[in-house]
């Protein structure tokens, strides 16, 4: 069994049995395609390849302000259209020159939303993957003309849980967390600022 | 206006008590839950069939022509496998009860009612469109027997009250009250046009109500004409008009209510509830939402308001838009069954939270189940 966070300070703790074919897109400490923005892993299944992106506003160190901020950028798209869209873009191009294409992609947006009441995460789920399919497939003035990514879903923790039963996820405060005062605990409004370290 | 519905052993319920609020009320619940059938008794009993020396005879019979019972009789109404009579009671602001009772077998109600008056007849608009009808339902030599048979009363009643005569025309009547400058302005202009009765026929004359002489005053005698009231006026945009039936349904249904208010047939604070049975359909979702604005502003002005609907859209739109700092009270009324229970069950909340228990917030998160599943390649 392997365990992931995004970043150092992530409180979102993934565990993934041995056989899973999964690995990091978003790595750091190495020297990645100028100006591409990749989602933070990939995980290939038997008929399908997952692009997943992870995003936590209910960071327990995310200020409310920055929550709330970040919560109303959720819902006026523009973490869609800014961060969510160009990730899938860039990582499926990346994926696409590595000759790793062989099968069709699904995007997997992860919001953790525990930190909201059940209403609030439906209103801000709702409707939030078929606009995010729109812009993926209509970024410019027309449509791509090949569907790079065959299908998206928006799930939250909970929902994770239920469609992942074998990789299981579960908001854990990493040790290294409450010793570092100084770490962005929210998902950064700029995408280009990238996690400071991943643990495995 | 309504204050209370009872039924004992009435159509699908065995027993009910409902009270409503003097604003708006929304009944919610599936297919089969009865909210047709509540609110056709809230019309009947708000109507002169009820009341007066011959209402046994005329509330059983425009009971039947509401409900179409397959024997024609009322008795048909007595909810099948229960003991007893049924039984309909309402009680109104007035104070005045009218309660009816009829057995299995028969064919006149036994009326009572407590005090002496006319009461104040509701009106109600049913699922489907009734203003292209008009000219068919009313016209001068019509075949009553086949009309009939097609449409309930509900259908009939609503044509009979669009065809009425109006005392004056709408444009005077927003120009003269502000009751109606808040409101019938934001209809018209919600469908971009107004429809209009002609040689017994509904017409669509295409334009907008603007701010009258808005552009001839300063900007200061602008903001003062605001505050005073602003001045309204409607400027046709084609000197063609069109038949309503060329028109879109869910325009044709903002046509109804433009129609009852510039008739008098919607008297604001005087009228009975309006009652309403599904607005949302053949309506377009863009338009929900100055659909529930105009609703909500008719309440503000004393009408009363009880509405049926499945539809999420319509209901979120009352949650976001109700504001209890302009006096807003809305009830949701929730009509359920439990599993292995056969009786209609009753609950209500001044709250959106009762929508979350109900099958259209289950459809949703059933919506968005299927969706990840689907793409997860899981279906």
């Amino acid at each position: 069994m392997q365990t992931y966070r995004a970043e150092e300070t992530a409180e979102l703790l993934f565990n993934f049995p041995d056989g899973l074919n999964w690995s990091e897109l978003d790595k750091q400490g190495v020297k990645l395609p100028v100006r591409m923005k990749f989602v933070d892993i990939v995980i290939e299944r038997e008929k399908d390849i997952l692009l997943v992106e992870i995003k936590d506003p209910s960071h327990s160190r995310c200020p409310d302000k920055e929550r709330n901020t970040y919560l109303r950028r959720l819902t006026d798209n523009s973490v869609l259209t800014q961060e969510l869209t160009p990730k899938a873009r860039d990582s499926y191009l990346y994926l696409h020159l590595m000759a790793r294409d062989s099968k069709p992609f699904k995007y997997v947006v992860l919001l953790g939303l525990d930190a909201f009441d059940p209403d609030r995460q439906k209103a801000i789920m709702f409707g939030f993957k078929d606009r995010l399919l729109t812009d993926i497939r209509e970024e410019s003035f027309e449509a791509w003309k090949r569907r790079h990514i065959a299908d998206c879903v928006v799930l939250s923790v909970e929902s994770w849980n239920q469609h992942f039963p074998e990789w299981p996820l579960r908001r854990e405060a990493p040790a290294v967390a409450l010793a570092s005062e100084s770490v962005t605990q929210c998902p950064p409004s700029n995408s280009s600022v990238l996690p400071t370290a991943k643990a495995r | 206006m309504i204050t209370n519905l009872q039924f004992k052993h009435f159509t699908a319920f065995t027993e009910l008590t409902i009270d409503f609020s003097p604003r708006i009320n929304i009944v919610i619940g599936e297919n089969g839950t009865g909210k047709t059938q509540l609110l056709k008794a809230i019309l009947a009993l708000s109507g002169p069939w009820a009341r007066g020396e011959q209402a046994g005879e005329q509330l059983a019979r425009k009971l039947c022509r509401l409900y179409h019972p397959l024997s024609g009789h009322v008795g048909e109404l007595r909810r099948a496998g229960t003991r007893g009579n049924a039984q309909l009671s309402a009680v109104f602001a007035s104070g005045q009860s009218v309660t009816a009772k009829f057995s299995g077998s028969a064919n006149v109600a036994n009326v009572s009612v407590n005090s002496i008056g006319e009461g104040t007849p509701a009106i109600f608009i049913p699922t489907k469109e009734v203003l292209s009808l008009v000219g068919g339902l009313t016209a001068e030599q019509p075949d009553l027997p086949t009309i009939e048979r097609i449409f309930d009363d509900g259908y009939l009643d609503l044509a009979r009250q669009l065809a009425k005569e109006g005392t004056a025309d709408l444009n005077a009547k927003v120009q003269l009250d502000p009751r109606f400058a808040s409101i019938v302005p934001r209809l018209v202009n919600l469908i971009d046009g107004q429809y209009l009765l002609e040689n017994g026929r509904f017409v669509f004359e295409p334009g907008r109500y603007v701010e009258k002489d808005a552009t001839t005053h300063s900007k200061a005698q602008h903001a003062q004409m605001y505050q005073d009231s602003t001045e309204w006026k409607f400027v046709p945009s084609s000197k063609h008009r069109v038949s309503s039936g060329m028109t879109a349904e869910g325009f044709r249904k903002i046509g109804v209510l433009q129609r009852l208010l510039s008739n008098g047939c919607l008297n604001l604070g005087i009228t009975g509830p309006l009652l309403w049975d599904e607005p949302e359909s053949n309506l377009n979702p863009k338009l929900m939402k100055d659909l529930v604005l105009a609703l909500l502003e008719l309440a503000r002005n004393g009408q009363q308001v009880i509405l049926a609907t499945h539809d999420y859209v319509l209901l979120k739109w009352f949650d976001l838009l109700m504001d209890k700092g302009k006096g807003d009270q809305v009830i949701f009324h929730r009509l359920y069954r439990e599993v292995g229970n056969e009786n209609i069950q009753y609950e209500s909340e001044p709250d959106y939270s009762i929508v979350s228990r109900s099958a259209i917030s289950n459809t949703f998160a059933e919506l968005y189940d299927e969706d990840v599943k689907r793409a997860l390649g899981e279906a």
